[in-house]
């Protein structure tokens, strides 16, 4: 893929736009302009609400984005100045974002297309211990977690990530050579899982490094994606634009996306919706983005399966998907159990149906909010495919049923706190074979008929 | 007269609630003139407007700005009780250092946890994120802290939680402090490793930690 320019147009406004104190461009600036477009724009949540948007809020959410964008802009951490946008060049820069990338390369390239709300083309799906910590156990045999996922048909990119908290015997510490060490470790695990697989040329993406120097000192192969977030929230900093530079120098696509959390900043499920349609759509012009994200997470309970946390990402998925045609990604990310237990599978059946109806390509990573460590499974992402695939035949009206019917069988349990914890990748899986344990396919293959009992036409992997 | 006795900290508590803080600083400026303790103050009109507004955020019915600037307006409201009556009588007088470790940006946990320590009468001082160990030490020093909250939301970044508490038995200034620590991959087995003094899972439990410490 050809590089994009370089937006210094949007970089230079860091040093020469208006001076904004922090908190005072939080609360007074950000937030109340939220909080006046959730109600101009009669943007409402209710736990009786379809989880699949109309189209008139659809609209209406992308309108108060696109009203939030101009009149907060966003701020720049370092000089605690604003950049601004006309709204001409917001157009212009939506007409430049991509409908389609090719990642990876050769005979394992993917395509991947923004979709559309209710699109019938199969979605591109990824998988990968995303999101959560890795134990130094697994780490020796990296190679082996990520060829486990390649060995998956219908998983089509990896994102490589999982932190891990010692290597070679020595704390990973940020800023440290080791973690420079670290994050090449993991690269290389990656290559070397994913061609142990016969699948060489596989999507990539990701990073897992803390510091710019790690980030940019790892060797990543053609066609890689690395990511470049606006900070939650309508923020930037030097830092995440040198990554965005150093991707741009390098080939490597940009993907981008916001960081609202439920609770936090940006306030109820309606703002974060909102504000991550605007952050998306910022994360194109700051850092030349091709391909977006919504993670809307919830700031205490840490996972993006509550009935809060689908509505939201729903509606800005929809909303990209509809107004701003970007490839996008996420859905559910993180949930809330870990893997081999009932609970973690509806969660992925409800936001992999909400997300892939709204125009999402989905992802899955690791369980129990990303807290516990080695809770990931490259069946859950093969469970994700299929699943995502099968939603391709519904409409908002059926999808909303399907995940209707998901939710209730766990939000009383997440509600209540009984959360399941599941289990390590190396307690469900034979680290031999790399296939699941009975039990754990038992419980997938119940889910699986679950499913296909309410009409999701799930083909047989 | 008597008829409004009262009447003050009931506002006190309505303005808290409404994030007014001219009618909050007006309240209590009538509750000092009414005569009441500072502790009468705290507890039957701040505290429970606060108390409540902690209640919302749990329910998800106000989120974290309404949340800071309850917090806010408690300083506030805590620096005009100081002016106008004997430090002393101000609060329990505990004060807790925050930080999120170096290495790391990630700020929304220990914001969280910041303004529900403010809530429930704790004096915070955030010192920030990507915070190094000594500027740690060197502000709960100076500010003669009872308290180190420790955040990190990495496990390359959790590894200065052990930092600062390795620089503190350096400088011989371990039994000074009592350290909480928390975030996304830090556990109690962490916690228990790295000799913190407390741990809890998430924001909701970090009162119940230093309440507990408190005892100790």
């Amino acid at each position: 893929m050809k590089a994009r320019p370089v937006p210094w147009q949007f970089w230079r406004r860091a040093k020469e736009g208006e001076h904004c104190k922090t908190k005072e461009f939080e609360m007074n600036r950000f937030y109340k302009t939220l909080r006046g477009k959730i109600k101009e724009y009669d943007i409402k949540y209710s736990p009786e609400s379809s989880m699949l948007p109309t189209d008139d809020l659809i609209k209406a959410a992308y309108d108060a984005a696109m009203d939030l964008l101009l009149d907060v802009g966003i701020l720049c951490t370092d000089t605690e100045r604003i950049i601004k946008f006309e709204k001409s060049e917001v157009d212009q820069a939506i007409k430049l974002i991509p409908k389609e990338l090719v990642l990876g390369s050769g005979g394992d390239e993917v395509r991947i297309r923004a979709r559309g709300i209710e699109d019938r083309a199969p979605p591109v799906v990824e998988g990968g211990p995303i999101g959560g910590p890795v134990s130094e156990e697994l780490m020796e045999m990296a190679p082996k977690i990520y060829e486990a996922y390649a060995k998956e048909p219908l998983v089509d990119r990896q994102w490589c990530h999982g932190y891990g908290s010692t290597y070679k015997g020595m704390p990973v510490e940020s800023g440290a050579p080791i973690e420079l060490e670290y994050e090449n470790a993991i690269v290389n695990a990656m290559v070397e899982g994913i061609e142990q697989a016969g699948r060489p040329g596989m999507p990539i993406s990701g990073s897992s490094a803390v510091t710019i120097e790690a980030y940019m000192s790892a060797k990543w192969p053609k066609g890689t994606q690395l990511h470049s977030y606006i900070m939650p929230n309508m923020k930037t900093d030097y830092d995440s634009m040198c990554r965005a530079l150093h991707c741009i120098n390098n080939d490597y696509m940009v993907w981008t996306g916001g960081q609202a959390a439920i609770g936090g900043l940006a306030g109820p499920a309606e703002g974060c919706a909102i504000t991550t349609i605007a952050e998306n759509i910022a994360g194109c012009m700051l850092y030349n983005g091709v391909e977006g994200s919504t993670f809307v997470i919830n700031a205490i309970q840490t996972g993006t399966t509550s009935r809060k946390s689908i509505w939201a990402n729903c509606l800005a998925m929809s909303a990209l998907a509809r107004h701003v045609g970007m490839v996008c990604r996420g859905m559910p990310y993180i949930t809330h159990a870990g893997p081999c237990t009932e609970m973690a599978f509806y969660e992925i059946a409800a936001a992999t149906v909400g997300g892939t109806v709204s125009g999402n390509n989905p992802n899955m990573g690791t369980g129990k909010g990303g807290i516990g460590v080695d809770l990931f499974a490259p069946l859950h992402s093969r469970f994700q495919a299929q699943v995502a695939r099968a939603s391709t035949s519904l409409k908002r009206e059926d999808a909303n049923q399907i995940v209707e019917i998901m939710l209730k069988k766990y939000e009383a349990d997440l509600q209540q706190k009984k959360v399941p914890g599941g289990k390590r990748f190396q307690d469900c899986y034979d680290l031999k074979t790399l296939a699941p344990s009975n039990e754990f396919n038992e419980i997938y293959l119940k889910i699986v008929a679950e499913l296909k009992d309410l009409g999701v036409p799930i083909k047989d992997s | 007269m008597s008829e409004n006795k009262g009447k003050c900290l009931e506002d006190l508590k309505e303005a808290i609630l409404n994030l007014d803080s001219d009618k909050s600083k007006a309240a209590v400026m009538q509750a000092i003139s009414e005569g009441y303790e500072v502790k009468t103050i705290v507890t039957e009109g701040l505290g429970k407007g606060l108390q409540i507004m902690g209640e919302k955020y749990e329910d998800g019915d106000i989120f974290l700005p309404e949340l800071t600037l309850a917090g806010d307006i408690a300083n506030e409201l805590m620096e005009i009780m100081k002016k106008n009556l004997k430090v002393n009588e101000v609060g329990s007088g505990k004060k807790v250092v925050m930080a999120t470790t170096k290495g790391d940006i990630h700020d929304l946990g220990k914001r969280i946890v910041g303004a529900m320590l403010l809530a429930a009468g704790y004096e915070v001082i955030d010192v920030g994120v990507d915070v190094s160990e000594m500027k740690v030490v060197d502000e709960a020093q100076r500010i003669g802290a009872n308290f180190i909250c420790l955040s990190s939301s990495m496990t390359t970044t959790m590894l200065a939680q052990k930092d600062v508490i390795e620089l503190l038995e350096e400088m011989g200034l371990r039994n000074k402090f009592k350290i909480v620590v928390g975030g996304g991959p830090v556990s109690q087995e962490w916690a228990t490793k790295i000799g913190a003094d407390g741990y809890r899972e998430n924001a909701f439990g970090a009162i119940d930690a230093l309440k507990e410490l408190e005892g100790k």
